[in-house]
């Protein structure tokens, strides 16, 4: 990432254009660090059960119980969250070589654990895939969420390229199947609704279409896989799981007919005998090698359930020596995790380093505040090809002490200097990462320009695996044995706070579910049939139970959901979260038991019933029928391919004379586009947008009252009927201010507050509003919003720091709304200036637009021909919402366009 | 009145022919008495329920708009609901003084100063809630164009900056027109004041009256031209407090036929508060002969009038919405009547259309009881009409995605409920230190105050020497 710093302080951040991994997207985790940077809730020193103390004395006596640990033989616990640093993992071997009773748990509640275990079945090493987008002309995802809460920029922008039906390559074709509505399965061309304990047979009949009745790849003269694929036709499996058998006829088609051009995805969650079953697949469709490869795994495994009962038994009995807990919280994290705080407060001695006083703090004798990754160094390893290095923006606020540098004391290091993470890391990439890149450069050059580039390229890590049929033998058994019952519990991480890290993060907590619009807390998702069967309404209270552990949460109906399937986010109901994060949701993490567990967070077998009272839930947008509206223009390819301005067709748009005799014809005239082809409703523009324009948090009674402050929304559209889940479909529409050239919220303001710029803008000037709020009534896309509490009152120190200086923060009592971020386009014009030169397009960007991991938002002067917003304003795909009113929108949304199988009646 | 009775001549304005000093008696004499409990009850409720209100105002203005059940897309809840109830509560008193004046309708003399005070009573609570519902007041003084170091003028397109003109016009004229009214009142008072004080500020606020016909002249004069100046304010205030809505682009809102619809519902609203209070009032200060049933009749015939043009108006609204085509405001008409809030509709069409065709009836608009529940729920529906218009248009219009609802909080009833004790305090102050019957003006239409009828000039006017030389 690339971090903005205004006086030493980090106030935006942005994706790095040149890295693999972002090309210059940056999901909302990224964009929210800020707020969990300038948290006030974080730690402000070091504390020796509750009582305050220094670093020295907590170094001190730590170091003396390590070194007595490990003379007497007791056991060393290092407890930390799955590592993506080398050189951290490289220091903790460094660790448990000097303490040799040391051991290391890597833990967390969401990992690639099933994956990993069912690829190594088929293909003998820990191995991940990762697709080349551009050569990925199908796509299959099993569970993949890889639009939504498994996102990484890069996969996203690269994915969207191939959304526009103009793109070069031609468009994809998404094929999702699963069982909760996800981000991914919203963007999808076809979605197959199939509950989770049912996709093991789909993947079969797959299996058996390409395998069997196709001969495609490996395993087609395989008579022992043939056998044991012969009862799932593709044809029987689709009518086991409730799917149109010539949908799932015309995914095999496809599949098959792009032979080495397609990708099947199968997501963390799922069990891992459906990874085997999906690198099988890609194995037979010959696509490994061309549009998908295998890489193998540097991380450490995350501790299974048997280590981390052998840590509980070596606790309980007193057997551990030192505790060392660092940013792992497995007191929450781990299934049982209150029981393992427990039995770690056995040990004799217990460290924890955290941001704020979690619940693992409250087990631990010493509380080290821990710093922000942008007060830290550091480096990771992902698999796009580069290897990122990572500065620190800012000194530590409050004397935090990164993880990695607090290992590092602890080593023993006789008499020498106090050991800096730092250096300890320069001299790692000079001895090892320098020479594995076989660079020749003077070092100080090479650690100067990989600092400076924030990272260093290194060969494609693809490995050449080959696939064993054993494997896949045991997984066809395995996914062919595997039960089905009752209702299926399917636990996800949170679109909002991932694993309930981010849970005293505002930002984040008021950032929408990408389908249901539930902000600040969980419920439990269901379709339409389930909620009909149980009875029950949103907002009702249902017990969700699985192998005798139950939870009450609110029932939230979901469209697309096939009966029988109950999604929860995890992340929520944490006791120890912070100010904001405590108490939020309910910890649906206990669900997590033995009985009907396909996988860590799936489970068959589960009852879920009504009876809990209301129980209350805040959403953003409450109605998600379109009523008839021509407010989405959709189409598909070959609607497009006939009649390129169908769109224009479905929508009126103004085009008299401009109003009040301005013409804008000298200068410029900001406006944007839209592609709603290329959304997938990932709310990185929302936090964007928050960060970059000091946007308040409300909390959840403001936001059910109707009363959040986001300038730009996610608005979600339901489009099909409730009895066929298989046709349902979602779509995503970002709202914001549209700059209309005749816009009605500027004539009835009384006062003159907002008014038009010469450049196009619909400025709000804040000294002058007096709060009528008529403006925003007479906006009919009601994007202003009101101040109606002072939002930034009681704001503890060090909160007020990640303001950013550019934004007016606005009082209570006035009337705010997107400015297309007028700050960047003047800070731009001027440097232009400054430089006496035109402003060159893309010069000038919103945040909105810099965040999006799909490039779906395009920004910039349409006076300029040459600008790619002139050009899409153009666009035969472009219609203007409520064109009809005449208010003239600065924004053109080019409408959705589908790519479905021609085979298959949408 | 000495000739004969004939079936086109209109019944008598007051029962019995009570002598001049009767009538000063009866109608100042009640406020050089020291107030009975009754009085002391109901000013001590009103009070409260005002100092409720003050005490919310308040609130609302150390925390903010929040504090009410506003939101986004309900952006205006109560506040303008109250605003527009109040202006129109105020609109009878006007067209009761003014117009009914130039059209001599001499019974309006009994009740045109009760109800030209209400006006203004109205118009002041009304004015409140413009300033209160400003996310900040304490610059709400912006609205007004004044000059200024920045050089920042209003915006003379926004119809709140007309609301502005509109309403400090009104509440002026209606003010002067009142006070000229009650000059002769006053000085008549100043000859009863019993005490020095009294008499003191009588004097004062009579300035100097002392019914010489150059005084009557110039007061004829005078009350004239404001009746002149009052009567298009009738007409243009609540046109323009319409526009506010029929100017927007809200489905619902945006419609031709608001101007004359809020007019007429205006006065249909203000007549049903008059007759509220008239009928409370006659009864305790004893006032039945000079407030008498066939006023009451009368303003029935007007809640009765206008009740239909307001039905018309909902019906037309409603076939427009259909017969346009146009989908949002289809939508718009159909949510108000099956929506969420279909039962503010229903309360609205039962209490103003249905509930005041009882008045064909002659026994109904005759019967005190009756009219008494029919003006009770007319004002009940008016204010839920300013809900349906305001609340069920705004919480679903473009963008479903937006829509909402809308929850009263209870600062928001507060400050309702502090706006009737703020109105009412007023009035039961007004009843005890202000004569509620012009003497001068019934005294103008008692039995033989007028010269012998001639056909070229009605007797609604008091003596006028127009020869007189000035």
């Amino acid at each position: 990432v690339l971090v903005a710093t205004r006086e030493g302080r980090p106030v935006k951040l942005e994706g790095n254009r040149e890295h693999p991994a972002s090309l210059g997207g940056l999901g909302l985790y990224g964009q929210a660090a800020l707020m969990s940077l300038y948290d006030p809730d974080r730690l402000r020193s070091p504390s020796r059960g509750g009582k305050p103390s220094t670093w020295g004395a907590a170094d001190a006596e730590i170091r003396e119980a390590l070194a007595g640990s490990a003379a007497e033989g007791r056991a060393i616990l290092v407890i930390t969250p799955a590592l993506v640093s080398p050189s951290y993992r490289s220091l903790l071997a460094r660790f448990t070589e000097a303490y040799p009773t040391a051991r290391h748990l890597a833990v967390e509640m969401f990992h690639s654990g099933e994956a990993l275990v069912g690829h190594t079945r088929v293909l003998g090493a820990r191995a991940l895939p990762h697709v080349d987008w551009g050569r990925a002309d199908v796509v299959l995802c099993v569970e993949d969420d890889f639009l939504g809460s498994a996102a990484t920029a890069g996969d996203q922008l690269a994915y969207g390229v191939r959304r526009c039906p103009d793109a070069a390559q031609g468009m994809n074709r998404l094929w999702c199947a699963e069982g909760a509505m996800s981000a991914t399965g919203s963007s999808a061309d076809h979605r197959l609704p199939v509950r989770p304990s049912l996709l093991g047979k789909l993947l079969l009949g797959l299996l058996h279409g390409v395998v069997v009745e196709r001969s495609m790849g490996p395993l087609a003269s395989d008579a022992e896989v043939a056998r044991l694929l012969a009862p799932y036709s593709p044809g029987k499996v689709a009518r086991e799981a409730g799917l149109s058998p010539s949908s799932v006829g015309a995914l095999v088609d496809d599949l098959t007919d792009h032979p080495s051009r397609s990708a099947v995805l199968v997501g963390n969650t799922m069990p891992a005998s459906l990874h085997a079953l999906g690198a099988a697949l890609n194995f037979s469709l010959g696509n490994v090698g061309t549009s998908l490869g295998y890489s193998r795994e540097k991380a450490a495994d995350v501790a299974s359930d048997a280590e981390v009962a052998g840590a509980v038994g070596d606790l309980s009995s007193g057997d551990v020596g030192v505790a060392i807990v660092l940013g792992a919280n497995p007191a929450y994290v781990l299934p049982n995790g209150a029981a393992f705080g427990e039995a770690l407060g056995r040990a004799g001695l217990v460290a924890s380093s955290s941001m704020v006083a979690d619940e693992m703090a409250q087990a631990a004798d010493w509380v080290l505040p821990a710093a922000h990754d942008l007060e830290a160094w550091g480096d990771v390893d992902c698999h796009a090809g580069a290897l990122t290095l990572q500065q620190p923006t800012m000194e530590s606020l409050f004397g935090a002490r990164q993880y990695e540098a607090s290992l590092l004391a602890w080593l023993p290091n006789g008499d020498g200097p106090e050991p800096v993470y730092s250096e300890f890391l320069r001299r790692r990439w000079q001895e090892e990462v320098q020479p594995g890149l076989a660079s020749t450069a003077d070092f100080s050059r090479f650690w100067a320009a990989a600092l400076h580039e924030g990272f260093v390229a290194v060969r494609g890590d693809t490995d050449e695996l080959s696939l064993d049929p054993d494997g896949v033998r045991s997984a066809i058994s395995e996914a062919a044995q595997m039960p089905t019952g009752g209702t299926d519990v399917m636990l996800a991480p949170s679109p909002s706070v991932y694993d309930g890290r981010f849970s005293n993060n505002g930002w984040l907590q008021e950032t929408p579910h990408p389908i249901t619009s539930h902000v600040w807390g969980n419920g439990a998702l269901m379709g339409q049939a389930t909620a009909q069967a149980l009875g029950c309404a949103d907002g009702d209270g249902v017990a969700v139970t699985v192998g005798g552990r139950s939870v009450s949460l609110p029932a939230i109906t979901v469209p697309g959901v096939p009966e029988g399937v109950v999604q929860v986010s995890l992340g929520y109901g944490r006791t120890h979260g912070g100010t904001v994060g405590s108490g939020v949701g309910v910890d649906a993490g206990r669900l997590r038991a033995a009985a009907g567990r396909l996988s860590p967070w799936v489970y068959t077998g589960a009852g879920v019933t009504v009876g809990e009272g209301r129980l209350p839930i805040a959403r953003t947008q409450e109605h998600h029928g379109l009523h008839g509206r021509t407010l989405v223009v959709e189409g598909t390819a070959a609607q497009y391919a006939a009649d390129r301005a169908f769109a224009q067709a479905a929508s009126a748009r103004d085009t008299s004379a401009s109003p009040g005799g301005w013409d804008y014809a000298t200068g410029q005239k900001w406006a944007m586009a839209i592609d709603l082809s290329k959304c997938t409703g990932c709310n990185a523009c929302v936090v964007a947008c928050m960060a970059e324009n000091n946007v308040p948090v409300v909390g959840p009674e403001q936001v059910a009252r109707g009363r959040e402050m986001h300038w730009v929304r996610v608005d979600h559209y339901y489009r099909g009927s409730a009895e066929d889940p298989e046709g349902m479909r979602v779509v995503h529409q970002p709202m914001l201010c549209q700059h209309c050239d005749n816009a009605p919220c500027e004539n009835v303001c009384p006062v003159a507050a907002t008014t038009h710029s010469s450049d196009g803008l619909n400025e709000m000037t804040y000294n002058r509003c007096v709060g009528t709020r008529y403006c925003a009534i007479n906006c009919p896309y009601k994007v202003r919003r009101f101040n109606y509490f002072d939002n930034h009152e009681g704001m503890a120190s060090p909160e007020e720091l990640r303001h950013n200086p550019e934004v007016t923060v606005r009082s209570r009592g006035v009337m705010e709304k997107c400015t297309f971020c007028v700050q960047r386009i003047r800070s731009a014009q001027q440097a232009a200036k400054r430089e006496d030169r035109a402003l060159a397009d893309g010069e000038a960007m919103t945040a909105c637009q810099q965040a999006c991991p799909s490039g779906a938002i395009v920004f910039g002067d349409v006076n300029d021909p040459a600008s790619r917003a002139h050009a899409l304003a153009q666009s035969p795909r472009g219609y203007h919402v409520l064109g009809e009113l005449g208010v003239r929108p600065a924004i053109t949304y080019l409408a959705k366009i589908r790519n479905p199988h021609p085979d298959v009646k949408v | 009145m000495s000739q004969t009775a004939t079936p086109f001549d209109a019944p008598p304005v007051m029962v019995g022919a009570p002598t001049q000093a009767e009538v000063d008696r009866d109608i100042a004499g009640p406020m050089a008495r020291i107030p009975g409990t009754a009085w002391w009850v109901a000013i001590a409720f009103t009070g409260s329920l005002m100092s409720l209100g003050m005490a919310l105002i308040g609130y609302t203005a150390y925390r903010g708009i929040g504090v009410w059940g506003n939101n986004s897309p309900v952006y205006w809840g109560f506040g303008i609901v109250n605003f527009v109830f109040w202006i129109g509560i105020g609109h009878a008193g006007t067209l009761i003084s003014a117009i009914l004046f130039l059209f001599r309708q001499h019974w309006r003399n009994a009740i045109a100063r009760f109800a030209e005070a209400m006006t203004l009573f109205a118009v002041m609570t009304a004015g409140i809630f413009p300033l209160i519902h400003t996310g900040r007041p304490w610059v709400a003084f912006w609205l007004f164009p004044y000059p200024n170091d920045n050089a920042l003028w209003i915006n003379f397109r926004s119809p709140l900056a007309w609301d502005v003109f509109a309403i400090s016009t009104y509440g002026l004229v209606s003010f002067m027109f009142w006070y000229v009214g009650l000059i002769p009142d006053l000085a008549a008072m100043r000859e009863r004041a019993a005490t020095k004080v009294h008499r003191f500020i009588y004097s004062l606020l009579s300035f100097g009256w002392v019914g010489f016909s150059r005084h009557w002249r110039h007061y004829e004069r005078a009350y004239l031209l404001l009746a002149g100046l009052s009567t298009p304010l009738v007409v243009s205030v609540h046109t323009i407090v319409s526009f506010d809505f029929a100017t927007s682009v809200i489905p619902g809102w945006h419609a031709t036929i608001f101007p004359p619809y809020f007019v007429a519902g205006a006065v249909f609203s203000g007549f049903a508060m008059v007759l509220t209070v008239l009928i409370v009032l006659r009864k305790v200060f004893h006032l039945e002969h000079l407030i008498t049933v066939r006023h009451l009749e009368n303003m029935n015939k007007v809640v009765l009038a206008t009740g239909l043009i307001v039905g018309y108006a909902y019906c037309i609204e409603l076939f427009t919405a259909w017969y346009s085509g146009e989908p949002y405001e289809r939508f718009a008409f159909w949510n108000r009547i099956t929506g969420p809030y279909w039962w503010a509709f229903v309360i609205m069409f039962g209490c103003n259309v249905v509930v005041p065709q009882v008045h064909w009836s002659r026994r109904v608009r005759t019967s005190i009881p009756l009219m008494f529940i029919v003006s009770l729920l007319v004002n009940v529906g008016m204010w839920f009409e300013r809900f349906v218009i305001i609340v069920t248009s705004l919480h679903r219009d473009f963008l479903p995605s937006s829509w909402g609802m809308f929850t009263p909080s209870m600062v928001d009833i507060g400050i309702l409920l502090g706006s009737f004790g703020l109105f009412f305090t007023l009035l039961l102050v007004f009843v005890r230190v202000l004569p509620v019957i012009s003497m001068a003006e019934v005294k103008a239409v008692m039995p033989g105050a007028q010269p012998a009828r001639r056909p070229e000039a009605d007797g609604a006017l008091p003596p006028v020497l127009e020869d007189v030389d000035v």
